[in-house]
């Protein structure tokens, strides 16, 4: 599914990932854990081409496909998705618009016609109920006002509506409230298939609960310094990094 | 001829006919005018308007959802037969000039006084009701000079919802001067829809607010090729009130060249503004943006503010915001930007598969739109956005967000 092979990537003259390998097998979860400012966003976004990073070194293998001679928007219609730690408020543009297209461009990609008014409200509604989000949200607009939570959870409904391939949830359980916590686990439980894979980073043990990890890894310095399965999670809860990175 | 001296033939006033030839038209010398080249304007010889042509099928300048009775001028002249006669509103067509807005200042103003076509519309006590004011300019034999005055006297206590629409284009000049009287408890909701894209339009607008009145104006300028717009309020009295917003969009090489003055004259006045300007192409965008809190005008309140698009590097956007503070207690805030648009809302969208020619038309329109969607009136907000899709770069590729 994803082939990540000695990658560098830099911010103008600093450079941030330091040689990163990762294997990530269809249907497969991964957890990435690490300090802050490890490099852990820093990864999600040249994963998704954001053109503040400039990768140095190595390759990303998607699907057989060069990932890097990829413009954002054709990696999102090839199935990668992004759920921001910081999603973007755009004012002006309201979130059922957003759905919308996002869904026709994918299904364009896929050579599909747009699909019909009437489909898209059953099924917006019915990724809604699962979210516990109310049909207000979708008249307003995108993020503008939504409380931390709320953003997270947007971003989970687009998810569902997507059904991306691989998807990259960076820090998506951070600021959720208990019951808010397990709806976005839940969300991502109800897309696990066989043929979608995701990256999840995170900072807490109480997400992995709610979706068990097949892998876990640490990202410090930008490098996987360790990686393991769920108990590399539980190690770290009790040892902290620095702990778990003199021992590695 | 050039256009001072075709305007000075076409006086009817002498006293301001001598001002005009006095002062002249305005040069970029003068500072409210150093970002407007008149130059093409000035070499135009204008004619007398003989509004002669028949006007037929004037449903088809009407705003979906806006209801309201129809007053037409036709290259400056008020059209009695055309106009819907409405009750509470009397109209004389030789009142007494209040100039309040002084036939010195500046050529336009003069020349739209020696024009002589003061028409004054009162609107009775306690009446509330929404006029639109269409102004069409139609070719005639040659370029003509469509001068309206008008002064408008809002009695106590009346509210105006007035649609101003400028429609047509014929390479006239449009040079209106108008005057707002509010009465107390008052209030004006005017929307200046600007569409005639070949005309030369100057047009100057003052408004005296009395005490718990309300003056709120919206322009909406969506591109010409020079547009001129100047609006002056006075807030008279205790808890007075304007709102000035405006939203333009240039492109090719449009103008628009927008100054508002306001003066807190008394305490507790409060004042708010908002424009945004979006530039392509070649077009000129400015905005001046005067505030005057006078000494005893304590407790008054302002805010201003004031963002721009620069969407090409041959466009040109000046803002000018200036707050001129001379009571102590006071609230004040101002802010100005111009920028391009915002690359975290672009990779946003392209991260959910928008490509990025529609991401950027999306982020422009939305742009639009924070000035579009707080029109108070939502027939006159989906005309806007209708007219946004047509003028606004690559917008025909999100035709559907706004329907
Ligand atoms: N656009 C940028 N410009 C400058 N520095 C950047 C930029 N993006 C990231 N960095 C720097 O790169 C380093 C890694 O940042 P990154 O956001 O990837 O960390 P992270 O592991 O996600 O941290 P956190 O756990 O706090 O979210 C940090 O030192 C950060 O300041
Ligand atoms: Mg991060």
């Amino acid at each position: 599914m994803l082939e990540i092979t000695n990658l560098h990537a830099r911010v103008g003259d600093k450079p941030i990932l330091k040689g990163i390998n990762l294997s990530v097998g269809a249907g497969e979860v991964h957890a990435i854990m690490g300090p802050n400012g490890s490099g852990k966003s820093t990864l999600s976004s040249v994963l998704a081409g954001h053109g503040d990073y400039e990768v140095t070194d190595g390759s990303i293998i998607y699907q057989g496909q060069d990932l890097l001679d990829l413009e954002p928007e054709e990696r999102a219609r090839a199935g990668v998705f992004l759920s921001f730690q910081y999603p973007v408020e755009v004012p002006g543009v309201k979130n059922i618009y957003l759905l919308k297209s996002a869904l026709n461009a994918k299904r364009a990609h896929m050579g599909l016609d747009e699909i019909n008014p009437v489909e898209f409200l059953k099924l917006v509604r019915e990724k809604l109920t699962l979210m516990k989000m109310d049909e207000s949200f979708l008249h307003r607009n995108i993020n503008q006002g939504f409380s931390g939570g709320e953003k997270k959870r947007n971003e989970i409904l687009q998810m569902q509506l997507l059904e991306p391939t691989l998807a990259l949830l960076d820090e998506t359980d951070s600021g959720l409230d208990v019951d808010a916590l397990r709806i976005v686990g839940d969300g991502i439980n109800h897309l696990r298939a066989p043929e979608r894979s995701f990256v999840m980073v995170t900072h807490y043990q109480r997400l992995l609960d709610h979706v068990k990890p097949d892998r876990v890894h640490v990202l410090a310095d930008g490098q996987i310094k360790a990686s393991g399965d769920f108990s590399l999670a539980m190690q770290l809860e009790k040892e902290g990094y620095e702990g778990l990175l003199q021992n590695a | 001829m050039s256009a001072l001296q075709s305007l000075q033939g076409l006086a009817k006033n002498a006293s301001a006919a001598a001002t005009l030839a006095d002062i002249g038209l305005p040069t970029p010398r003068l500072e409210g005018w150093k970002y407007l080249s008149l130059r093409t304007l000035e070499n135009t010889e204008f004619a007398a308007p003989q509004a002669r042509a028949a006007i037929t099928a004037l449903g088809e300048y009407d705003v979906p959802g806006f209801q309201a009775a129809r007053l037409v001028w036709v290259n400056g002249q008020f059209q009695p037969k055309l106009s819907d006669s409405v009750d509470g509103v009397f109209v004389s067509e030789s009142p007494t000039d209040w100039d309040r807005v002084p036939v010195n200042r500046d050529g336009f103003c003069a020349a739209n006084a020696a024009a002589g076509n003061l028409i004054q519309f009162s609107i009775a006590p306690g009446l509330s009701l929404p006029l639109h004011c269409l102004f069409l300019s139609v070719a005639e034999d040659a370029p003509v000079a469509a001068q309206p005055r008008i002064q408008w006297k809002i009695a106590a206590n009346a509210q105006v919802t007035l649609l101003e629409q400028h429609a047509g284009g014929a390479g006239n000049l449009v040079n209106s001067v108008q005057s707002f009287d509010l009465a107390r408890d008052a209030g004006v909701t005017r929307y200046k829809l600007m569409s005639a894209k070949g005309d030369y339009n100057t047009a100057q607008t003052r408004a005296d607010v009395d005490a718990n009145a309300r003056f709120e104006n919206h322009v909406l300028d969506l591109g010409g090729k020079l547009h001129r717009d100047e609006i002056q309020v006075a807030l008279n009295a205790e808890h007075a009130f304007t709102r000035l917003n405006g939203l333009s969009c240039v492109n090719g090489r449009e103008v628009s060249d927008s100054h508002t003055r306001i003066e807190h004259r008394v305490p507790n006045t409060t004042s708010a503004q908002h424009y945004r300007g979006i530039a392509d192409g070649r077009g000129k965008s400015v905005f001046n943006g005067v505030v005057v809190i006078e000494k005893d005008a304590q407790k008054s309140a302002t805010e201003q503010k004031n963002a721009n698009l620069l969407l090409s590097d041959k466009a040109e956007i000046n803002p000018k915001p200036e707050l001129q503070i001379h009571a102590d207690d006071v609230t004040a805030s101002h802010g100005s930007t111009v920028g391009n648009l915002d690359p975290a809302q672009l990779f946003y969208l392209r991260q959910r598969g928008i490509g990025l020619a529609e991401a950027r038309a999306l982020l422009t329109f939305a742009f639009a739109e924070q000035i579009a969607e707080a029109l108070p009136s939502e027939a006159l907000a989906r005309a806007v956005e209708k007219r946004l899709a047509t003028v606004l770069p690559a917008v025909e590729v999100i035709g559907d967000v706004i329907e």
